[in-house]
Formats: C-alpha cells, sequence, structure tokens
C-alpha cells in the first residue's frame, strides 16, 4: 500500500519536527566579533541603579509616573500621529516638544530606573511576574529600537505607555 | 521557553553558580569578567539569532552584537529572577524580533514588504532547490513564518510566549506555524 495514510503523515511530521529540532545549535560568531563588542561597550555606560530610601517609593513612582505620562501627554497633543512634524509653523508648544528625543527617551528612563530600583527589592506576587517580565522585555525592545531610529516619535510614545505601565504595575505589587 | 532552556541545557546548576559570579562582576563594570560570559554563551546567542534572520552573515553579527551590548547596560538591574543564560537567549530573541518591527514600523512599509527584506537570507545563490538542506529551506521561509517556526519547533516556545512575542493572536501564531510547515515541506519536496 502507497497511499500516505494519518498515521504515515503523523511519522513525517514527527520526522521533521524531530530534525528541525535538531537546528537548536551554537554557532560561534566571526572571532572579531568581541572586539567590536569591546568597543562599543567602553563607550556606554551601564545604566546606574540609584537606591532611594524605603519610604521615598511611592513618591518615586509618582515622580516617574507623572514625568513620563507628562511627557507622554505633551507629544501626544503635539504629535497625536505618531510622526515628526516637519512644518515650520509649529506652535511654540510643539517646538518644545520635538526637540530631543534621544534626550526625552533617555531622561524618562533615569527616571523610570530610579523608581524601579527600590520597588524591585518588595517581593512581587508569582502572578504579577509575567506581566512584568512582558513589560520588561517590550520597553528593552523599544529603546534599541530608539538607538536604530533615535527621531521616532512614536517609539517614544510606545516607550512612555509601557513605562508607565510598567511603573504602575510595580506599584501594585509593592503596595499588596 | 523555561521548558525549552530546561530541554537545551539539563544540567545547568554549575554553569548558573558560574555565570552568577561574573554577572555581578560585569555589573559592577568589570569588563574582563563580560568578556567571559561572552565567551560562554556566544555561540548559542548567535545561534538563535542567525536562525531566525535566516543566516549567520553579517546581519546576525551585527544583531549579536547589539545583543550583548544590551545585555551590559542591563545588568547593573539584572534580578536573577531566572537563569542569567535565560534571560540572554530572551534578549537575543528580541533583539532579532525587534529587527522585525523596527522595519514594520516605519512609514510606507506594509508588514509583509518589511518582513520580506528581514527575510533576505546572507547567502547568495540558494536557488539551488534540489540541494537544499533543511537549515537552508528554513532561511528562505518568509520572515514572520520563519520566527514562527524557528521559535516553536528549533526553541521550544509556545504560542502563547510566540504570540507575545510577536505581538500577533495566538490563533495567527499556529496559522503561521502550519504554513511555514507546509512551505518547508514543498521546498524539501516533501508531500504535505
Amino acid at each position: 500500500m502507497t497511499d500516505t495514510t494519518p498515521r504515515d503523515t503523523s511519522m513525517e511530521s514527527d520526522s521533521l519536527r524531530w530534525s528541525l529540532r535538531a537546528l537548536r545549535r551554537d554557532v560561534a560568531p566571526p572571532p572579531a566579533t568581541w572586539d567590536s563588542i569591546a568597543a562599543r561597550i567602553a563607550a556606554t555606560p551601564q545604566q546606574p541603579v540609584s537606591r532611594p530610601r524605603r519610604w521615598a517609593v511611592p513618591v518615586a513612582l509618582a515622580a516617574s509616573l507623572a514625568g513620563a505620562l507628562a511627557i507622554g501627554t505633551a507629544w501626544n497633543v503635539v504629535q497625536p500621529s505618531g510622526e515628526r512634524s516637519t512644518d515650520a509653523a509649529a506652535t511654540p508648544v510643539a517646538l518644545a516638544a520635538t526637540g530631543d528625543v534621544q534626550r526625552q527617551a533617555q531622561g524618562m528612563v533615569r527616571e523610570y530606573q530610579a523608581a524601579l530600583a527600590e520597588v524591585g527589592r518588595v517581593p512581587v506576587s508569582p502572578a504579577l511576574q509575567p506581566g512584568l517580565a512582558e513589560l520588561d522585555r517590550n520597553a528593552a525592545q523599544i529603546l534599541a529600537a530608539l538607538q536604530q531610529d533615535p527621531d521616532s516619535a512614536l517609539l517614544l510614545q510606545q516607550l512612555r505607555r509601557t513605562y508607565s505601565r510598567r511603573l504602575a504595575l510595580s506599584q501594585r505589587a509593592a503596595l499588596t | 521557553m523555561l521548558t525549552a532552556v530546561a530541554d537545551y541545557a539539563p544540567d545547568t546548576a554549575p554553569a548558573d553558580a558560574e555565570d552568577r559570579a561574573l554577572v555581578g562582576a560585569a555589573a559592577r563594570g568589570e569588563v574582563p569578567a563580560f568578556e567571559t560570559l561572552y565567551r560562554r554563551h556566544a555561540g548559542r546567542v548567535h545561534g538563535v539569532i542567525g536562525r531566525l534572520v535566516g543566516g549567520h552573515g553579517a546581519r546576525a553579527e551585527d544583531l549579536t552584537q547589539e545583543a550583548f551590548v544590551r545585555a551590559w547596560q542591563a545588568l547593573p538591574a539584572f534580578r536573577f529572577e531566572s537563569a542569567f543564560s535565560t534571560w540572554l537567549h530572551r534578549l537575543a530573541v528580541n533583539t532579532a524580533l525587534m529587527e522585525l518591527r523596527r522595519q514594520r514600523s516605519r512609514p510606507g512599509e506594509d508588514d509583509d514588504a518589511a518582513f520580506d527584506v528581514l527575510g533576505t537570507p546572507d547567502s547568495a545563490g540558494h536557488g539551488t532547490a534540489l540541494a537544499m538542506d533543511l537549515e537552508r529551506a528554513v532561511a528562505t521561509l518568509p520572515p514572520r513564518a520563519r520566527a514562527v517556526l524557528v521559535l516553536f519547533d528549533v526553541e521550544g516556545w509556545t504560542h502563547e510566549e510566540i504570540a507575545a512575542e510577536l505581538d500577533m493572536a495566538v490563533g495567527s501564531s499556529k496559522a503561521q506555524l502550519h504554513r511555514a510547515r507546509r512551505l518547508l515541506r514543498d521546498r524539501l519536496g516533501e508531500p504535505a
């Protein structure tokens, strides 16, 4: 019998999956890769983790949330479409908000990390951990994208939104 | 994801303990410790990035660099909520997938076009279908389908994890996997 029966198909499928799983192997990068990384990290300071006093946590969180939201709100007012304006007749508010996206992002990161460093020492319910991890991944992805596209208002908006959500969830975790 | 890591390295406790000391030193800015971490994990990072972008050429090398630079920056905030190897693997996957998202975020480019850009394999002359092996066949899949297939069938992620990472519905992840397997069989000359 030469017809392809469901069992044959299943065996073929299993065979393919085993073959695919076997592709999971290490591949050494070119030897010079480390030299490039070393040069880059020499010019790349690590993100400092500050340690505010315990009682200051709610204040730091509130300030970070307010700061992040204020930046985002200003940006939303000016750039509802998420795109950088090239209109020479932009309003003063618009000119202020369309300054340096990278500088705003860096300020946002500093504020966020200052608050998060302290909150991170508070035990977090396992139920909240997947959500926190997902938001951290999203923030890291957005920061990496900002390095590639430093003038992206859309990415700045996404970062603000992600940090706001992350801090709100952290605050909830710290208060429970 | 955690299951996949366990499959990959069933006895990781000693390695994790060594990583912990190195991570502590690297988080304090000690470059030699970070270089040791790089030597220990570069193959795995470069491997998964290459599988996701469809080749281990210049693009994968750039993304491997990017992943380790990001790891260096983020180390002071790393709190060992998972093994360092797990965290780094996830960061590497994110770095590769971020390239997809970056392409998608460009105005005027639709998703398929952006994914097709990323999906162009590094190696030239891949059209020799008769001699195509499995790895090369995977590399020539459309980018989104390839990403789902690599994460599910190669790396052992769940559809829920893939959907979250790729910002798609779970059902879309399953559909992309089905599509990827079908295309793969076609390209390998196997019956569907």
